[in-house]
């Protein structure tokens, strides 16, 4: 790299850095050739790399999201002290992949986090997301209790300010990977509800009501990019399963850039539809949605099967 | 030159001993069993073995000891006992008198020590709280370790501008106090009675060694005949010294000998003894024994023993509070309550590694009974049970926490969780709520809802999920009443209801 080069990616990074979150909008990122490309992807019938790669593709590769000198939040689930084979957290294979390719399109950090459910220690290791992610060179660390800051959110219907993450305000771009389970409460949890594993303060006081809370929340943080991994998902007893026989193995990922054609476009995947997730219905009804979601049209890509994957995702 | 080896050991041996304190932690992957420092008090040894009426195995570290002693003499005290240690290094740190001014009463160990066989004998739950390795370690673990990690965290939160300063705290971080602060409770009890030892240690030097230690009074017996003596010989010019820097006041004067049933080995009195002189000499010898006589009565060794016989027979007789038992979970695989409070050391090695998992063990207070002080129960609105740990039964020195694999320990409920439907939100304003069955981690869970009408404050119906347990399958571990978003009291709570 030269060092004009350098300097001016310094520039852009210290522009993006000063120009404020990247939470309001994604639609700039597709001012050029928005029209062509797809809303969501939906990818089926390999292991999560070749699912991710192909994802990505489809968007023109990693580029469009990530530049380099980005300080790139990684955020999947790693709520449940479970290991990959139960669907409890997100793949750590796909954790590791999407942190490699953050990494690959001059990521000066990513960065790997997620408020658990269990004991932090305990969900970091068993899930594996933390021995594979940091691997793949990402800083992966715990929650840290005095890590929030109060986030105003102007658009709030109940709730004018929560706490969230302070790292992951900080971040020039996010990347939101949830994993697709059942939830006995929301029905089903996806992108939006990942996004909960930002949020400080009593995160059960989030459940009553929960639509107009959890929309009011995430809405003021929403991601650059969500991947859903559906590699394997949870299709009862979630969010924590525990059973195998609760797992499906779907060979599945979901992308968008706007978190809620994500969310839509995986509801197939438990045969429900939009109807049936009230929290998703606020969401559309609040306006949060880059797409119209209405005349939603994911593209669909099958890749052949058989990618040879890593032991974890194997495993079943 | 013997005086840097002590020190040098001492220091071994509580690095040691601290070390398998900071190694009884999720991850686990001890060296050495982490209970093991625990195991080497002699007094323990012989308490837990008449409390359970079998010989105590786990405990050979203490019964070596113990076999030593007629040979070596208080050598532990000296060397190896990190409250002995720590009261050492107190004196040096805080300028206290060493040496001795007049004499303490050196009998009631020795009826502490009787009384507290007689009453463990007898099935009473009071030996525990005098061990000296348990204390040690309840006061780290409660007072200590906390306060330690507090500072550090706050200091270190005022330098996270140094260049990677924040990397090295959070890898040092996971060392020391792998979860967010441990939140003691009983920090006022037990810091008092740090308190109190510091106080002592300046009334006369191992004031708790020379007169109240039961581990020390077991010691001295089997010391008092020992067989490799510290004498003084004729050589001696009657300089005092020895006698005045003695911390455990074994020197008598005249004649001028040391008594080996207090002697600690910690041969001060080596070094004070003038060139030339060096009139402080061992020799093996078949007696006569030079041993003080101790000055204890018949009549008060006999008063001990009834009073250790009371104690047990008392706590027998007391009617069992069934409202405050109902709420008392203990530990996943405790044995059943009256063998629990006996065998429980109340060392605390559980509440420290379960601080590092779900965090439910708590030091009891007195809530449940003076014999419940300091026992750990499981507090749910602090933590909970992690449904894949097992650590509190796999460092339990005695055994009061049976030794359990994880499936063994999934099947074996703490208790039981119950709704109080006047709290519980969806059952109290029919909403939506239902943390609980989202966090309970029974893989077909034990908490389950139905879905029915409900009637939501303006008078509308609307579908409510509304949560039940299934009891049978629930195995009390709390995450329910731990997550649920209620402020104070939860809406559920774990029951002592194992049994039903």
């Amino acid at each position: 790299m030269k060092r004009r080069d350098f300097l001016k990616m310094a520039a852009g990074a210290a522009a993006a850095v000063s120009l404020g979150p990247v939470f309001t909008t994604g639609a700039d990122l597709f001012a050029e050739d928005g029209a062509s490309l797809p809303p969501a992807v939906w990818v089926e019938g390999s292991g999560p790399s070749a699912l991710l790669k192909a994802a990505l593709d489809a968007y023109g590769g990693i580029g469009r999201f990530v530049s380099a000198g980005d300080i790139v939040v990684v955020k999947p689930n790693i709520g449940w002290d479970r290991t990959p084979e139960l669907a409890g957290n997100t793949n750590p294979d796909l954790v590791a992949e999407v942190v490699k390719a953050c990494l690959a399109a001059g990521a000066a950090k990513v960065k790997v986090f997620d408020r658990t459910c269990n004991n932090a220690q305990r969900t970091y290791v068993s899930s594996m997301i933390e021995e594979k992610a940091a691997e793949a060179g990402a800083e992966v660390t715990h929650i840290s209790d005095d890590g929030y800051v109060e986030h105003p959110l102007p658009n709030g219907k109940v709730l004018k300010s929560w706490p969230i993450y302070k790292e992951y305000l900080d971040a020039t771009k996010v990347i939101n990977v949830p994993i697709a389970k059942h939830h006995g409460m929301a029905t089903v949890t996806l992108g939006l509800k990942n996004l909960m594993g930002v949020m400080g303060g009593s995160r059960g006081e989030i459940h009553t009501p929960f639509q107009q809370k959890l929309v009011d929340i995430a809405m003021h943080i929403l991601p650059t990019l969500t991947i859903i991994d559906a590699y394997r998902i949870l299709m009862d007893h979630g969010p924590s399963g525990g059973d195998p026989a609760d797992v499906k193995l779907t060979k599945t990922l979901v992308m968008s850039p706007c978190t809620l054609a994500a969310d839509i476009t995986a509801l197939p995947l438990f045969g429900l539809t939009l109807d049936a997730v009230p929290y998703l219905k606020e969401a559309v009804s609040r306006g949060i949605a880059k797409y119209d979601i209405a005349t939603l049209q994911p593209k669909k890509i099958l890749l052949p099967a058989a990618e040879n994957s890593s032991p974890a995702t194997t495993g079943q | 030159m013997m005086l840097h080896l002590r020190r040098i050991v001492q220091g071994t041996a509580v690095a040691g001993f601290i070390g398998l304190f900071l190694a009884a932690r999720f991850p686990f992957r001890p060296l050495f069993p982490v209970d093991l420092g625990l195991r080497f008090s002699p007094f323990a040894a012989v308490a837990d073995s008449l409390a359970s009426w079998h010989l105590a195995t786990a405990f050979w570290p203490g019964f070596l000891i113990l076999l030593a002693t007629p040979v070596l003499g208080r050598f532990f005290c000296g060397w190896l006992c990190p409250l002995g240690s720590a009261f050492d290094l107190w004196r040096r740190l805080a300028g206290t008198p060493s040496g001795s001014a007049a004499p303490l009463p050196r009998f009631p160990k020795i009826l502490l020590f009787a009384g507290l066989c007689f009453t463990a004998m007898a099935g009473g739950p009071f030996w525990g709280w005098f061990d000296p390795l348990a204390l040690f370690n309840r006061i780290l673990t409660g007072v200590v370790h906390p306060i330690v990690s507090y500072i550090i965290v706050y200091i270190s939160s005022f330098l996270e501008w140094i260049p990677g300063f924040t990397t090295f705290r959070r890898s040092t971080g996971k060392l020391l106090m792998p979860e967010p602060l441990f939140h003691p409770a009983q920090f006022w009890s037990l810091a008092a009675l740090l308190l109190l030892f510091a106080v002592l240690e300046y009334v006369r030097p191992r004031f708790w060694c020379r007169s109240l230690c039961p581990a020390g009074a077991l010691l001295g017996l089997c010391a008092s005949r020992r067989l490799h003596a510290r004498r003084i010989d004729e050589s001696c010019i009657n300089c005092g010294a020895c006698g005045r820097v003695c911390p455990m006041d074994a020197v008598e004067s005249s004649p001028r000998r040391i008594d080996p049933a207090e002697c600690i080995e910690c041969r001060l009195c080596d070094r004070v003894c003038p060139p030339g002189t060096s009139a402080v000499v061992k020799r093996f010898s078949f007696g006569p024994w030079e041993a003080r006589p101790i000055d204890l009565t018949r009549r008060r060794l006999l008063g001990s023993a009834a009073c250790g016989l009371a104690l047990a027979a008392g706590e027998r007789l007391l009617p069992e509070d069934r409202i405050e038992r109902g709420d008392l979970i203990r530990p996943p695989g405790a044995l059943d309550e009256a063998a629990f409070r006996q065998r429980c050391l109340r060392c605390l090695q559980c509440v420290r590694i379960c601080a590092s998992n779900g965090g439910c063990l708590q030091p009891d207070g007195l809530a449940h009974g003076l014999s419940g002080l300091w026992a750990p129960a499981a507090n749910m609105r602090t933590g909970y049970c992690e449904y894949n740990c097992n650590l509190c039964g796999n460092v339990c020195p005695t055994g009061a926490i049976r030794r359990q694999t994880l499936a063994e320990k999934q099947k074996m409920p703490l208790g039981r969780a119950v709704f109080d439907k006047n709290f519980c939100i969806p059952h109290r304003r029919n909403e939506d709520c239902l943390v609980c069955e989202e966090h309970c981690p029974v893989p077909d869970k034990a908490i389950r809802f139905e879905i029915r009408e409900g009637l939501a404050p303006d008078g509308t119906k609307h579908l409510v999920k509304y949560p039940f347990v299934v009891p049978d399958k629930c195995v009390g571990c709390g995450i329910c009443e731990n997550k649920c978003p209620l402020p104070g009291r939860p809406g559920i709570f774990v029951a002592n209801e194992k049994k039903l």
